[in-house]
C-alpha cells in the first residue's frame, strides 16, 4: 500500500509489487548517492525470527543492510542485565535450567516466571517438589510470588540497594565464602589508592611477558600480573604465584596506599546497611536479613526477569547480582547461578556480511540528537529512509512523542508486517510479509535448549513476500543483486553447516530437516569450577575499567563501577526530581494473550483477554477517588493513557501496573507508550522501561 | 459402575493459569465464538488474577474447570431423551447432539456453574474452515455442549489435549478406577479437594493442594 | 335491549374477542418462528440462567390448570353440593392452561422439532420425563372427564363411574404439580429449588392460583349472562382461597425458617429474597397474599368485586412465587471465582456473578414477552372458543 493522505490519516493507495519495489529503490538511490549509505536506516525487533527472518538483523534482510552499509537502529532493549555481567564475569554463559533441580533455592528478582517464561516454570516446580525453595522479590503479588515459599515486596527499582544490603548483612556475620573468593575473584587483588587500578607486577618493577597471540587482535597478549598479598610470605606476590592471598591487607608500598579489592568493597557496603536503607528499600530489616541468610543456604540460583535491568540502574543490578553470588561462592555449580538460563548457539556470522562491510550501530535511545546535530560520533549522519521489519516501534518503544520526533523527521518510511500494527499505521509504504509458518526457517533462541527447524505449511498467502524475497528484489534493483542470487536452502547450510557450533556438534540443515528438533549441548553449568574467561580467570568483583555497551558518544565514566555501588533510577525513586511531580512508580506486566503486540487481532485469544487496564492497590485509589471499574487517566510530563481502573491488592502501594500491549486503537485515549521514557543511560544504552514516574486521577471526558 | 473411571487430577500448586488448556481445548474442538469448555477460575480476589487478604498478605491460586465427568452424574438423570449419558467404558459423561431437544435441563441440574454451554444461535467462527481434529462432532445450533474428555481421542487411546497442552505438568490424566495407575497414585498421596463434594456427584476431577 | 339484541351484541362481542385473540396467537407463532430461525440468543437467557420466562409460565399455568381441575373434581368426589354449576367451565379453564403449559415447554425447547425424541427416546430417570408423561394423561383424563360431565348430564352413564372419574382426575391434577415440582426439586444442585417441601407447596400454590383464575372467569361469565351463580358459592369459594392462601403462606413461612435457621448456605438465599435481587417480587406476594388473607376472612370484604380483585392479586402472587423460584434458583452461582466471562454467559439483560447485587441475574426480552403474550392469546382463544362452542352452561339443577 502507499500513502495518499498524511502519515497516519488511514487513506491508502493499492499498488504492485513492482511499483512498490521501484518507489523503494529509486528512492534509496537517490538518498545513498545525495546523502551516503548511512542515510537509509533499519529498524528490527524481536517479531519474527529465525535465520531467514530480519529480527537481530538476520536473515538476507540482515545481509542487505549490511552489504548496502545501512544506519542500524539498535532498539536497545532488555540488555543491561547482561552489561552488568559481563563487567564481572566478562561473559554472558549461564547454567541449563534443567539444572535448577540442583538448587536449594531459587531467588527471582523482578521476573514474573510464570506469566512470561512459561517454559522455566515446569522446571522449577519440578525442583520445589523435590525441596527447593522458591523466593520471589518483586514490588507486587505476582503468580510467581504466589506459588512462592517467601515473597518479599520491594520498591521498584530498588532491586541494586537490596542486593548491596544483602552483601553487606552475609560479610559482617562472616557468612560469605572465602575461599571462593580468593580462589575465583580478584577480591584479594590489591589496588592503588592514587588511580584506583589494580597493582600489578609492573607496578613493582617486573616487565611484562608476552603470551598466546589473541585471536581477535592478531597481536599476542600481554602478561602483567596483578598483585596480591601473600600471607605465606608476608609480602607483595602475584597472584598466580603467591600461595597464601588474603583479602584483607592495607599496605603502603613506597608511600603508595594499597587496600585489597576487597576491603574497598566492603567499606562501600556499609553505606548499605539494613537498618539504613530499610526505608528506601521498601523492606522490613527483619526481611532484609531473612533473605540474606537464604542466600547462603546451598546452591542459589539468583534467576532474574527483565525488569530490574529496566531502570538507569540495570547494569549495576545485573554487576551487584553476580557479586552476590561471588559472595556466597554460589556459582560454577549445577543450580548455583545467576541469571536467565541460555543456551545459546552462534550461528556462521561471516554469511550476512558477503562483501565485508557492515551496517553501523546508532541507538534508537540517541536517534533525536543525531537528528538534531545531523552527526553521529563527530561525522555528518543524516538520515532520510527508514525501513521497519519484525518490529512495532511506534506501540512497544519507549516514549511515542520522542519516537514521533525522530519518525516524522525521516523522509520515507516503509514498513513491512502482515498485521496493521501502529508502526504500519504511520508508514507511507507498506509491504505485506509471509506468516512464518509460510516459509521454512531455522529457530534457536536463547530461552531452551533446542534448534530446530520451522517448517513451511503453506505458501505465502494472497500477495505476501518472505523477507528474503524482499531483500532480494530490492538487491537487484540496487546493483547488489549478484551477492543475493542464492537460494534460502543455500543461505541455510551457510548461516548453519559453517557455524563452528554446528560442526562441534555434527549440526547440518538436513540433519534438522529429518530429526526437526535437536538439544543443543552445551555447558550445563556456567562458569563450572569457578573458572571465569577473563584475565586472570578470575571474576571481577572490582571492576577496574568498564565500557558502555554501545559507543555513541556519549560520554561515560570508565570508573564509575568499580566497587559495587548503588546508583538511583532515573525517574522512579523518591528523591527523583519527577516523582516530586509525579509520585507513583509505573511499571508493567505481560499480557497472557500477546507477546509485544503479536496476536491482538486473535480472536480466540480476545476471548480469554482483557482491555486496556491498570491495576492499583485500592488505598492509593480510594485517596484519589477513583472507583473500581471506573475510566482514569494515568499522565506525566511526556503523555498520558486513560484505561480502566482495577483495584488489586496484589499491588503495592505506591505502584501503577500495566498489562502491556496495546495498540493505540484499543484506548480510550492515549496510550501507554506515550508515558515511557527514553532517557539513555550512558553505560548500558538500554531502554529503562520501567524507569517512569506518573500520577492517576479519574478520567473526565472534557479535561 | 463404569469399566472405567477417566478422571483428571490437576496440580493448583503447578497451575499458573497461563490458559494454555483452554485455548488447545478451543481449537482442538472447534468451538464457535464465546464458547469456551474449560475455563480458569482465580480463587482469590474479585478479578482475574487477583489474590485475597490485603497487601502484603495475599494468596491465590488457579482452579482449571472443566465438566467433571461425575461417576454420579445430576445431568443424565435430568436429561429426558437419555442425550446426556454416562459411557460404560470410559466413564465420560457424554453428549449426544443429535438427540438432544435443546431443553437445558441438564444446565438447571448440574451445580457446575459454567461447564455446560447451550447455542443461543448458530456457531459461528473465526475460520471459515473447521480447525482441530476432524472426527470432533460439529457443532449444532440450539443444543448443549460441554468438554467431552476428548472421546475422539479416547477412543483412540490418546489422553485428552488439555493434559499435553499444561506447561507446568499440572494436569494428569487416567483411570480412577484402577489402583496401580497414577491418579489414584497421586491422591493417595497429596492433599486434594473436590469442587462441591457435599453435592453428592462424586466428581471425577481432583484438585491437589 | 331485547333478548335477541342482547344475544347478538353478545355474540358479536364475543366474535370480535375471538379474532383478536386469534390475531394475537398467530403473531406470537410468528415470533416463534423467529426465535427458532434467527436463535435463542434473541431471549434473554444465558448460559449461567439458561431458563426463564417460558419456564416461569410453565410452571404458572401447570398450577392454574391444576387448581382448576381439582376445584372441578373435588366437589364430586366429596359429594359436595354446590360447586357443581361451574365444574364444566371449570375443567374447560383447567384444559385451556394445561395446552398452554405444554405451549409454554415447547417454545423453550431448542429443537421443538426432536419433541417425538421425548416419546422415543424416553429417559425414565428424568423428572422432566415424568411430567411429560402425567401432563398427556392429565390433559387426556381431563378431556375424558369433561365429556363424561356432558353425558351425564343428557342422562348417559352413571354417576358412580363419573365419581371414580373424578377420582382420578383428582389425583392426577395433584400429581400433575407434584410432578412438575419434581423437576426442580429434585435437583441438588440449586439449594433453592432442592426441598421435600416443594411438591406439596406447588400444590397449595395451584390450590390457590387455580381456584382464584376459577373464580375470575365464573364472575366474568355471570356478568356476561351465560351462567347463574348463587351469592353464597362465590363467598364459599372465597374462604376456600383464603384457606389455600393460608396454608401456602405456612409452606413458605416453614421453607424461610429451614433455609435461614442455620445461617449457613441457606442464609445467603433468604437474603436474597428478602432484600436482595428479588426483594420486589418477595414482598409483593407477601403483601398481595395477606390481602388475599383479609378479603377472604373479613365477612365484609367478600363482596363481589373484592373476591374478584383478591383472585386477580393471588394470581399475581403465585406468578410472583414463581419468578422467584426460577430466577432465585439461577441468581446465586454455586462456583463465582472470577474467569472469563465471555460469549452466552450473560445478557445485557443480566448481571456479573456477584450474587446478591441489586441487578437480576436475567430479565426477559421483548421477544420473550411476545411470545408469551401469543400463547396467552391462544389460551384466551382457546377459552372463548370452549364457551361459544362448547355446553359448558351449568344445567339447572345444580344452582
Amino acid at each position: 500500500m502507499k500513502r495518499v493522505g498524511e502519515r497516519g490519516s488511514g487513506e491508502w493507495e493499492r499498488i504492485s509489487w513492482d511499483e512498490a519495489i521501484s518507489t523503494i529503490a529509486e528512492k534509496w538511490k537517490e538518498y545513498r548517492s545525495k546523502y551516503g549509505n548511512q542515510s537509509l536506516s533499519f529498524y528490527w525487533g524481536s517479531g519474527a525470527t529465525g535465520q531467514l527472518a530480519p529480527g537481530n538483523a538476520t536473515g538476507l534482510m540482515g545481509r542487505l543492510v549490511n552489504v548496502l552499509e545501512f544506519t542500524n537502529i539498535d532498539y536497545c532493549v532488555d540488555l543491561a542485565m547482561s552489561v552488568g555481567v559481563g563487567w564481572v564475569s566478562a561473559s554472558g554463559a549461564l547454567n541449563d535450567i534443567t539444572n535448577v533441580k540442583y538448587s536449594d533455592r531459587v531467588v527471582l528478582w523482578g521476573c514474573s516466571l510464570s506469566d512470561a517464561w512459561w517454559q522455566f516454570w515446569k522446571p522449577v516446580a519440578d525442583a520445589m517438589e523435590n525441596g527447593t525453595r522458591l523466593i520471589t522479590v518483586d514490588p507486587n503479588f505476582s503468580t510467581s510470588a504466589s506459588k512462592s515459599d517467601l515473597w518479599i515486596s520491594n520498591r521498584p527499582g530498588s532491586d541494586p540497594l537490596l542486593i548491596l544490603s544483602l552483601m553487606q548483612y552475609i560479610i559482617e556475620h562472616d557468612l560469605h565464602n572465602k575461599d571462593f573468593l580468593i580462589g575465583h575473584t580478584n577480591a584479594s587483588f590489591m589496588v592503588r589508592s592514587d588511580n584506583g587500578k589494580i597493582l600489578r607486577m609492573s607496578d613493582l618493577g617486573q616487565e611484562p611477558t608476552e603470551g598466546p597471540v589473541n585471536p581477535y587482535t592478531g597481536q599476542p597478549t600481554i602478561i602483567d600480573p596483578p598483585v596480591v598479598w601473600d600471607e605465606e610470605t608476608s609480602s607483595l606476590q602475584a597472584w598466580n604465584v603467591a600461595t597464601k592471598p588474603t583479602l584483607h591487607k592495607n599496605y603502603v608500598h613506597e608511600g603508595l596506599r594499597l587496600d585489597t579489592a576487597f576491603d574497598l568493597v566492603v567499606a562501600e557496603l556499609q553505606n548499605y546497611k539494613a537498618e539504613k536503607i530499610t526505608e528506601l528499600v521498601g523492606v522490613p530489616v527483619d526481611q532484609i536479613e531473612l533473605l540474606a541468610l537464604e542466600q547462603t543456604k546451598g546452591n542459589v540460583w539468583n534467576l532474574t526477569g527483565m525488569a530490574s535491568q529496566a531502570y538507569k540502574n540495570g547494569a549495576v543490578f545485573g554487576q551487584v547480582l553476580v557479586c552476590l553470588n561471588l559472595i556466597t561462592g554460589s556459582i560454577g555449580r549445577p543450580g548455583a547461578t545467576v541469571g536467565a538460563a541460555w543456551r545459546f548457539f552462534s550461528m556462521n556470522g561471516a554469511v550476512l556480511t558477503p562483501t565485508g562491510t557492515t551496517m553501523t550501530n546508532v541507538p534508537v535511545l540517541g536517534l533525536n540528537q543525531v537528528m538534531d546535530s545531523g552527526k553521529f560520533k563527530g561525522q555528518d549522519w543524516p538520515i532520510k529512509a527508514l525501513y521497519v521489519a519484525a518490529a512495532n516501534p511506534v506501540s512497544c518503544a519507549a516514549d511515542y512523542h520522542g519516537i514521533k520526533s525522530w519518525w516524522d523527521r525521516i523522509e520515507f518510511i516503509v514498513v513491512a508486517d502482515l498485521q496493521f500494527t501502529d508502526s504500519v499505521k504511520y508508514a507511507d509504504l507498506v509491504l505485506p510479509v509471509a506468516h512464518a509458518l509460510e516459509t521454512e526457517d531455522v529457530k534457536t533462541s536463547g530461552y531452551f535448549p533446542f534448534i530446530g527447524i520451522s517448517e513451511k505449511a503453506i505458501e505465502p498467502l494472497f500477495e505476501a513476500k518472505t523477507d528474503g524475497d524482499i531483500a532480494r528484489l530490492l538487491a537487484e534493483q540496487l546493483g547488489v543483486g549478484e551477492h543475493f542470487r542464492l537460494s534460502n536452502d543455500e543461505f541455510l547450510r551457510d548461516r548453519i553447516d559453517n557455524a563452528p557450533a554446528a560442526k562441534a556438534q555434527n549440526i547440518t540443515l538436513d540433519r534438522l530437516r529429518k530429526e526437526k528438533d535437536i538439544y543443543l549441548e552445551g555447558p550445563g553449568t556456567a562458569f563450572e569450577g569457578g573458572y571465569f574467561p577473563t584475565e586472570t580467570g578470575k571474576a571481577n568483583l572490582y571492576c577496574e575499567m568498564v565500557a558502555p555497551r554501545l559507543n555513541w558518544g556519549q560520554d561515560f565514566d570508565p570508573t564509575a563501577v568499580r566497587v559495587p555501588r548503588f546508583f538511583p533510577p532515573h525517574e522512579s525513586w523518591p528523591t527523583s526530581e519527577a516523582m516530586k511531580k509525579y509520585p507513583m512508580a509505573l511499571m508493567s506486566e505481560r499480557l497472557r494473550t500477546r507477546w509485544h503486540t503479536n496476536e491482538y487481532e486473535n480472536e480466540w485469544l480476545a476471548e480469554i483477554g482483557q482491555e486496556p487496564l491498570v491495576k492499583i492497590n485500592p488505598i492509593d485509589a480510594v485517596e484519589r477517588g477513583i472507583t473500581d471499574g471506573s475510566l482514569v487517566e494515568v499522565f506525566n510530563d511526556r503523555g498520558h493513557a486513560v484505561v480502566k481502573a482495577e483495584f488489586s491488592d496484589n499491588i503495592r502501594p505506591g505502584v501503577l501496573l500495566y498489562p502491556k500491549s496495546w495498540q493505540q486503537h484499543e484506548f480510550k485515549a492515549g496510550g501507554w507508550t506515550e508515558l515511557t521514557s527514553s532517557f539513555p543511560d550512558p553505560l548500558a544504552v538500554n531502554t529503562s522501561f520501567m524507569d517512569v514516574a506518573a500520577d492517576i486521577r479519574p478520567w473526565r471526558e472534557e479535561a | 459402575m463404569a469399566e472405567k473411571q477417566y478422571g483428571l487430577v490437576v496440580d493448583t500448586k503447578r497451575c499458573v493459569g497461563c490458559h494454555s488448556c483452554s485455548v488447545a481445548c478451543k481449537i482442538e474442538n472447534n468451538l464457535s465464538a464465546g464458547v469456551i469448555w474449560n475455563r480458569i477460575l482465580t480463587n482469590g480476589g474479585a478479578s482475574m488474577d487477583s489474590a485475597k487478604g490485603t497487601f502484603p498478605n495475599l494468596s491465590k491460586h488457579y482452579i482449571p474447570m472443566i465438566c467433571q465427568h461425575c461417576a454420579n452424574p445430576a445431568c443424565t438423570k435430568a436429561c429426558p431423551v437419555g442425550a446426556t449419558y454416562k459411557d460404560i467404558t470410559t466413564g465420560a459423561v457424554r453428549q449426544d447432539y443429535d438427540l438432544c431437544i435443546g431443553c437445558r435441563m441438564c444446565m438447571a441440574a448440574c451445580p457446575y456453574t459454567g461447564v455446560r454451554s447451550f447455542n443461543w444461535e448458530e456457531p459461528t467462527y473465526t475460520m471459515d474452515f473447521a480447525v482441530g481434529d476432524i472426527n470432533v462432532p460439529k457443532h449444532q445450533k440450539h443444543v448443549v455442549e460441554k468438554c467431552t474428555l476428548c472421546y475422539h481421542k479416547l477412543s483412540k487411546g490418546e489422553e485428552p489435549i488439555c493434559i499435553d497442552a499444561c506447561i507446568s505438568g499440572a494436569r494428569v490424566f487416567g483411570d480412577l478406577n484402577d489402583p496401580d495407575d497414577k491418579v489414584v497414585n497421586l491422591i493417595s498421596k497429596r492433599k486434594y479437594i473436590q469442587l462441591l463434594p457435599e453435592r453428592g456427584t462424586n466428581p471425577s476431577v481432583y484438585y491437589l493442594v | 335491549m331485547t333478548e335477541s339484541t342482547k344475544k347478538t351484541s353478545r355474540s358479536k362481542g364475543q366474535m370480535i374477542a375471538i379474532i383478536i385473540a386469534a390475531l394475537i396467537a398467530a403473531i406470537g407463532i410468528g415470533l416463534w418462528a423467529y426465535q427458532l430461525s434467527a436463535g435463542f440468543v434473541n431471549t434473554n437467557m444465558r448460559n449461567l440462567d439458561s431458563w426463564g420466562l417460558y419456564i416461569i409460565n410453565f410452571m404458572w399455568f401447570v398450577g392454574l390448570s391444576a387448581g382448576g381441575m381439582i376445584i372441578s373434581s373435588a366437589p364430586k368426589v366429596f359429594g359436595a353440593k354446590g360447586f357443581g354449576g361451574i365444574s364444566k367451565v371449570a375443567v374447560w379453564v383447567s384444559i385451556c392452561c394445561t395446552v398452554l403449559a405444554v405451549a409454554f415447554v415447547l417454545v423453550d425447547l431448542g429443537g421443538p422439532q426432536r419433541v417425538w425424541h421425548l416419546f422415543a427416546y424416553a429417559n425414565m430417570s428424568s423428572p422432566l420425563m415424568w411430567d411429560i408423561i402425567v401432563l398427556t394423561l392429565y390433559l387426556i383424563i381431563s378431556i375424558v372427564y369433561l365429556w363424561a360431565v356432558l353425558r351425564l348430564e343428557k342422562g348417559k352413564g352413571s354417576a358412580k363411574a363419573l365419581r371414580v372419574l373424578s377420582a382420578i382426575a383428582l389425583i392426577c391434577a395433584v400429581m400433575v404439580h407434584t410432578v412438575t415440582a419434581w423437576i426442580f426439586g429434585l435437583l441438588q444442585a440449586r439449594a433453592l429449588w432442592y426441598t421435600a417441601l416443594l411438591g406439596p407447596w406447588f400444590v397449595s400454590s395451584a390450590l390457590v392460583s387455580g381456584l382464584a383464575l376459577v373464580l375470575i372467569v365464573v364472575v366474568a361469565l355471570r356478568k356476561a349472562g351465560y351462567l347463574e351463580l348463587k351469592q353464597e358459592n362465590i363467598v364459599k369459594m372465597a374462604k376456600f382461597l383464603g384457606i389455600f392462601m393460608a396454608v401456602d403462606l405456612y409452606f413458605f413461612a416453614c421453607d424461610l425458617l429451614t433455609s435461614g435457621f442455620p445461617g449457613a448456605e441457606g442464609a445467603t438465599i433468604v437474603a436474597m429474597l428478602t432484600t436482595g435481587a428479588l426483594a420486589p417480587f418477595f414482598w409483593t406476594e407477601i403483601i398481595l397474599s395477606i390481602i388475599v388473607l383479609f378479603v377472604a376472612f373479613v365477612p365484609t370484604l367478600r363482596t363481589t368485586s373484592l373476591v374478584v380483585c383478591a383472585s386477580a392479586l393471588a394470581v399475581l402472587a403465585i406468578l410472583c412465587k414463581r419468578i422467584q423460584l426460577l430466577v432465585g434458583g439461577f441468581q446465586i452461582p454455586n462456583i463465582s471465582y472470577p474467569t472469563v466471562l465471555t460469549g452466552p454467559e450473560l445478557s445485557g439483560g443480566g448481571s456479573s456473578l456477584a450474587s446478591l447485587s441489586s441487578s437480576l441475574v436475567y430479565v426477559p426480552s421483548p421477544l420473550e414477552f411476545g411470545i408469551v403474550i401469543g400463547v396467552l392469546g391462544l389460551g384466551a382463544l382457546l377459552l372463548l372458543l370452549g364457551i361459544r362452542l362448547l355446553p359448558l352452561k351449568p344445567a339447572a339443577e345444580d344452582n
